[in-house]
């Protein structure tokens, strides 16, 4: 299915649909909030935006210092070509250890390569610890926000999944009784787990550390429990100075939730006395995508997720939609590099109002990137020029005579049609939408009447 | 060197290493510094008004009072531990060597943090400080003594501050944890501590 098909399963259900935008709405207004408090919030972002582009242009160069400082403190790292070496890497750490059973915190790296079905595949027990992605786990569905991975459901669907697995009440729907029942439920896997995955946020060149991010707590506990910490990142998280992170820091809670600082914003160098500290650096087509000069800022994402909660795309369809890993307009940017026939739609699937481009955190050209997709997908696609309607409507609005009567015609059908009529015709554009009262008379006419010159 | 794999082709790690130098661009430098703004006024306001706006609770000591204000306020936990040498306080004793799992259940853990950011309530707190990592994660109610004058203003001041490697392990901690993933309700007490105190250690 397409962007378009996929969305309108999602609208079937109208209050869920106008819920998700309302509720991603708050979120967006929150960050608003949260930015308007930082006096110079736009030259953060310009400062970032630049980081990132200069991190980019040396990323060679900060990835071996990266790799070098890290060694030197202790950790193990682990380079992958793409998603198969990347699981292959993680399964022989764990295999090697014997381990039976890893908690894990959110990377989305780790859902681009699909690393949960193969190390299931492989025997080993996956458990997202992720308040979210453990609910999308549980009803064995993908994540569809990067930041709040279940905010499709609501929370008697929640209730009722809990119920069935963990043994909630049944009919229980109450946030604060569901949170208990999963951080109860999960305490004991974190006890349990021989092993831990995270994602990073932040790598750090000077130092040869890696900061984590989370608000629950999750990553923490999981990986200052069990023996043995793997942390897996895509090749553009590094970023050169220490100090940098000030700079990213400001920007990222404040653009993802509106809080000023996630809750715990943890810095890893080495690992605890008696544990290991594995790190999994993964190209995936990220050093080909360098290469591609209009698509190469995509690479400064830091995944905040605002771009999807100012989308009015996204919110209207839902996560799910999109049908790739990481939604909204960055994933619509991203997906294509991947399979261009697959995911065709994505880039169309944007008003390209622009309101991605303004919320970024890094001032990425998002809706440029879109609308630059869309030249590349539809290149060869269409040689007999404009569509039919397209070259009535020039036809019309070249004559005025032709669009007074255009314009006579126009109001003519909206007055003596029905509704239902209308939608059965323009389905597709009318099938959400009522057409509006026709006036007795078109502007020309009343000017004429009212306003005209004696 | 990097050994090749097997069949003499290269490495991932060359392989990637010399994709990315093939495929950047030219080299772009770094923003020239420029000092951002930092919040007005008094730094110990704008920090306690926003560790509260995290949900912490903010209680004031001084040095000779701290003893009695953690065994009043925080001592009739059933099992509760300090990571601060000096202080008697708590029934379980931890030390570098304890076994992270022993701790659990811990219904109060008592550290000392380096230094708190005004603009957004956070405190540093380094591995030397809370000694078992695992600790401030497994409390039910962290809390967390600060040295009423060491605050900085924002982030920027906060990494000029710190080195981040000093200490194998460190973080910035604002308030209990807390998660939104269902339907955004705000819920205080996810994984983590459900309470966050932080007492302000005047001179």
């Amino acid at each position: 299915m397409n962007h378009p098909q996929e969305a309108s399963v999602f609208n079937d259900d109208p209050e869920r649909s106008q819920w998700h935008d309302e509720t991603l709405w708050l979120v967006r207004d929150k960050r608003d909030q949260a930015a308007h408090r930082v006096g110079d919030w736009e030259s953060l972002r310009e400062q970032a935006s630049q980081i990132k582009a200069h991190s980019l242009s040396k990323l060679d160069d900060y990835l071996s210092e990266f790799e070098k400082n890290a060694i030197a403190n202790g950790i193990k790292v682990h380079w992958a070509s793409d998603a198969d070496e990347h699981n292959r890497i993680v399964l022989k750490i764990l295999k090697d250890r014997g381990v039976q059973q890893l908690v894990k915190s959110k990377s989305m790296l780790t859902e681009e390569c699909h690393l949960n079905p193969f190390l299931d595949a492989n025997g080993i027990e996956v458990i997202d610890t992720d308040l979210g992605e453990r609910i999308v786990q549980l009803a064995d569905e993908p994540p569809s926000h990067i930041v709040m991975p279940a905010i499709h459901m609501r929370k008697e669907e929640v209730g009722e999944l809990f119920h069935d697995h963990l043994g909630s009440e049944a009919g229980a729907s109450d946030p604060e009784y569901l949170t208990d029942v999963a951080r109860q439920h999960l305490r004991a896997k974190f006890l349990a787990a021989d092993a831990a995955l995270t994602g990073v946020n932040f790598a750090v060149a000077e130092t040869g550390g890696f900061v984590v991010c989370t608000n629950e707590g999750n990553a923490d506990l999981g990986v200052h429990l069990a023996p043995v910490h793997i942390a897996c990142m895509g090749i553009e998280k590094i970023i050169p100075l220490a100090e940098d992170l000030g700079v990213f820091l400001r920007l990222l809670a404040r653009s993802a939730t509106g809080q000023d600082l996630t809750v715990y914003t943890s810095h890893f160098h080495s690992p605890r006395t008696g544990a290991e500290l594995h790190l999994v650096l993964v190209d995936n087509g990220r050093s080909e995508r360098l290469g591609q000069e209009e698509f190469r800022d995509a690479l400064k994402c830091i995944r905040c997720g605002a771009c999807m909660n100012t989308c009015p795309v996204y919110r209207r369809s839902g996560g799910h939609s999109y049908d790739w890993t990481l939604p909204g307009p960055l994933g619509s940017v991203l997906a294509p590099h991947v399979d261009m026939d697959a995911f065709s739609s994505l880039p169309f699937a944007s008003t390209l109002c622009g309101s991605c481009t303004d919320v970024c955190p890094v001032k990425i050209d998002l809706h440029g990137q879109l609308y630059a997709w869309r030249q590349k997908i539809m290149a060869g696609k269409s040689d007999s020029g404009p569509p039919l309607a397209m070259k009535m409507l020039a036809f019309i609005l070249a004559r005025p005579a032709a669009f007074r009567s255009a314009g006579w015609l126009g109001r003519w059908i909206i007055r003596h049609t029905s509704s239902n009529w209308q939608r059965r015709r323009f389905k597709g554009w009318g099938a959400s939408r009522e057409l509006p009262t026709a006036p007795k008379e078109s502007f020309r006419t009343w000017y004429l009447k009212n306003r005209a010159a004696p | 060197m990097v050994p090749e794999k097997p069949g003499g082709t290269l490495s991932s790690r060359s392989h990637i290493l010399a994709a990315v130098r093939k495929n950047r661009p030219p080299e772009i430098m770094r923003p020239d510094e420029r000092p951002l703004s930092s919040p007005s006024g008094d730094l110990a306001t704008s920090f306690e008004a926003l560790a509260r706006n995290n949900s912490s609770e903010i209680l004031h000591a001084g040095p000779t009072e701290i003893e009695s204000l953690l065994e009043e306020r925080f001592g009739s936990g059933q099992r509760t531990a300090s990571a601060i040498s000096e202080s008697r306080f708590g029934n379980l004793k931890i030390g570098p060597e304890t076994a992270p799992h022993s701790l659990n259940p811990l219904d109060v853990f008592v550290c000392r943090g380096t230094f708190g950011v005004a603009e957004n309530g956070a405190i540093w707190l380094a591995e030397s400080e809370i000694v078992v990592r695992a600790a401030p994660f497994l409390a039910e109610h962290l809390v967390v003594l600060l040295d009423k004058t060491e605050l900085v203003a924002d982030m920027h001041d906060a990494y000029r501050r710190l080195r981040i490697d000093e200490e194998p392990f460190g973080l910035f901690c604002t308030g209990p944890s807390k998660t939104a993933d269902i339907e955004q309700s705000l819920v205080v007490g996810a994984h983590g501590p459900r309470r966050h105190t932080i007492v302000l250690v005047s001179n």
